[in-house]
């Protein structure tokens, strides 16, 4: 971090460096092979594993936000990172449902992208690709309740959304869902 | 291999990631882009460049005889407003990119608080812990002589910044007037008063931060003799704070610094803290004896519930393990960055009003203007003349980034980018692009 670092310049606390360890580890599990041999398929281009990786990565984002209060009321992912089709320069297709849309959240958003993004790039040795490995809609809550309303989910264009994580009245709900890395078919898609 | 296993080798295949500076500012800027008047595409081109970056070599002779060579640089980010302002600082994780944002980030600055200047940087990758003064002293002349070219009382104008200070300064003075045959007292700010520095420099960030505190609790309708204060840090900035916060009325209950944290419900004499900060080893709080006063946690400080909270202290010391617990209804950030993204969330979710750095410790550049002024003109001002100008620019720009606030509906850090950005834009717009 820069010495005395003025407001702009001060990056997320979350370390995007343990984000990607624990995306690997929930690859190495799911797929059964090594750390070395999940890191070579990754810089290889498997899709399966791209896949994996970006759907562990979405799920550490959401245990992150989960724990800044009230402001974020449900974490989403839906894209090639369910679809088993992802490329290493394919980003992560995420929506974030907030109490209100603030400046504050994108501010957010845009730094934990910048951390992850730098990370990922150096971890497969890519220059410059992907530009931004986050794609973030921001819905706020009254716009989850009226597309709740009309009968339509939150929607991405050919996956259905994925609820990691929502916050809803229990704490037990408040941790993020499902362990594994689940087909668009098994998981129900909360709208 | 078990997962443990795995686990542990992923710990150690993964490197550390540092996030390049400047594509943080860039980052800003397209954050600032979200919400900005519509502003032609090369317009935004034009703000995320520097206009000018010089990397130099500087080889200095050592105490023992050997030569090193070190790296350094000056970057000018814009001089649409007026010449370019900025520090110089002496760090080893000093890096071309590091300067680069920092340039744009004096730009915005300077332009947040409407004084005539554009924005710049410097620095030098060196430990200056492991220097001598001596050759301190070889290294920043030569430093000014590779600069030369560039800086200027009439186009850029360093000033101290992280391990450089007056008498650093004064050095660089005396380079360029060597260099230049003539008396150049206006190419640097923050020199000693002897050399032209101003009556006030010293207090003139912790004075600031006064003049916006007492803004804002004006415009939330606080009385400030009703008002209660912590204040985070008791250096240059957090002692002066709070020695004018309580001449004004206010209740400091709160303070602290490395060596602990104290909290006396019913206020602390400033005078008689000062006093004791003055005699003892290190100038520091611990062992602070005053009356119903005791020691608390610096957690506990964070946490007290008072009107104003004044983190003056370091980077990152509010953040998403401590945002929640934070009680008061106003931040004022003395210190530079030390609100988190995420405990920016938490607090603007709470409701608490957060008055970003860029405003809050602006009262050190805007008298670093006010000597450069002095030095122009080759009349100084007497420390009262300076005191009243400080506090008008500020409330000043105060009100604007408030009332931006409240217009576009967006936070006060984001208003104040807002306004710096949309002002260099506007000034480039006016100037045209050449030829």
């Amino acid at each position: 971090m820069l010495p005395q670092p003025p407001s702009g310049l001060l990056p997320c606390e979350v370390s995007a460096r343990a984000l990607l360890e624990s995306a690997i580890d929930h690859c190495s599990r799911q797929h059964g092979i090594q750390y070395r041999s999940v890191l070579g398929q990754l810089k290889s281009g498997n899709r399966e594993l791209h896949s994996t990786l970006r759907y562990g990565l979405a799920k550490g984002l959401s245990r992150h936000v989960a724990q800044l209060g009230c402001a974020f009321h449900g974490v989403y992912v839906y894209g090639s990172a369910l679809a088993h089709e992802a490329t290493p320069c394919s980003d992560i297709d995420m929506i974030f449902v907030v109490n209100r849309t603030r400046d504050e959240v994108a501010r957010l958003l845009l730094g934990l992208d910048l951390a992850l993004t730098t990370s990922y790039r150096r971890l497969l040795g890519l220059r410059s690709h992907p530009v931004s490995l986050l794609d973030v809609r921001v819905v706020d809550a009254a716009e989850e309740v009226e597309r709740g309303r009309s009968g339509a989910p939150l929607c991405g264009m050919f996956t259905r959304p994925v609820c990691l994580w929502t916050s809803t009245s229990d704490t037990a709900n408040r941790r993020p869902r499902g362990d594994g890395h689940p087909s668009c078919s098994s998981v129900s898609v909360r709208g | 291999m078990a997962i443990q296993d795995t686990t542990r080798v992923a710990q150690h295949q993964v490197s550390e990631t540092e996030i390049n500076p400047y594509e943080m500012m860039l980052q800003q800027i397209d954050l600032v882009r979200k919400y900005a008047d519509l502003l032609p595409e090369g317009m935004w081109s034009i703000l995320r460049r520097p206009e000018r970056a010089l990397e130099v070599s500087i080889p200095v002779t050592l105490d023992n005889g050997e030569i090193e060579v070190f790296t350094g640089y000056r970057v000018q980010h814009s001089s649409a407003r007026g010449p370019c302002k900025g520090g110089i600082r002496f760090h080893p994780a000093v890096t071309l990119d590091e300067v680069k944002a920092l340039a744009g980030w004096m730009t915005w600055k300077c332009a947040v608080v409407n004084i005539p200047y554009g924005g710049s940087k410097g620095g030098v990758s060196c430990d200056p812990s492991r220097l001598s003064r001596s050759e301190i002293e070889r290294l920043t002349r030569r430093y000014t002589a590779m600069i030369y070219p560039l800086i200027g009382t009439r186009r850029d104008i360093p000033a101290p910044d992280v391990n450089t200070n007056a008498q650093i300064m004064n050095w660089i003075v005396d380079t360029a007037g060597w260099l230049s045959g003539e008396s150049v007292p206006g190419i640097v700010t923050g020199k000693s008063l002897e050399m032209g520095g101003a009556l006030g420099r010293r207090e003139a960030t912790g004075r600031g931060v006064v003049y916006i505190t007492l803004g804002v609790l004006q415009r939330l309708g606080i009385d400030v003799a009703e008002a209660s204060v912590a204040v985070q840090g008791f250096g240059n900035v957090g002692a002066i704070a709070a020695k004018h916060l309580a001449d004004t009325g206010a209740r400091v209950v709160g303070i602290s610094d490395i060596s602990g944290a104290y909290h006396c419900p019913n206020g602390f004499s400033i005078d008689r803290v000062l006093s004791h900060v003055q005699e003892s080893p290190g100038h520091l709080l611990a062992g602070l004896e005053h009356p119903g006063s005791e020691e608390i946690s610096s957690d506990e400080l964070l946490a007290l519930d008072v009107d104003i909270l004044i983190p003056a202290a370091l980077e990152a010391q509010i953040t998403a393990r401590n945002a929640s617990d934070v009680r008061a209804k106003v931040i004022v950030e003395g210190a530079n960055g030390p609100t988190t993204p995420e405990a920016d969330l938490i607090l603007g979710e709470n409701g608490a009003t957060v008055v970003p750095d860029i405003l809050a410790n602006a009262g050190g550049v805007v008298c670093s203007y006010f000597e450069w002024v002095q030095n122009i003109q080759c009349f100084p001002w007497e420390e009262e003349e300076t005191n009243q100008r400080l506090g008008r620019i500020l409330l000043r720009a105060l009100g604007e980034v408030w009332d931006l606030a409240e217009k576009r509906d967006v936070s006060l850090r984001l208003a104040a980018l807002i306004l710096g950005i949309e002002r260099v834009a506007s000034a480039i717009q006016l100037r045209g692009v050449f030829p």
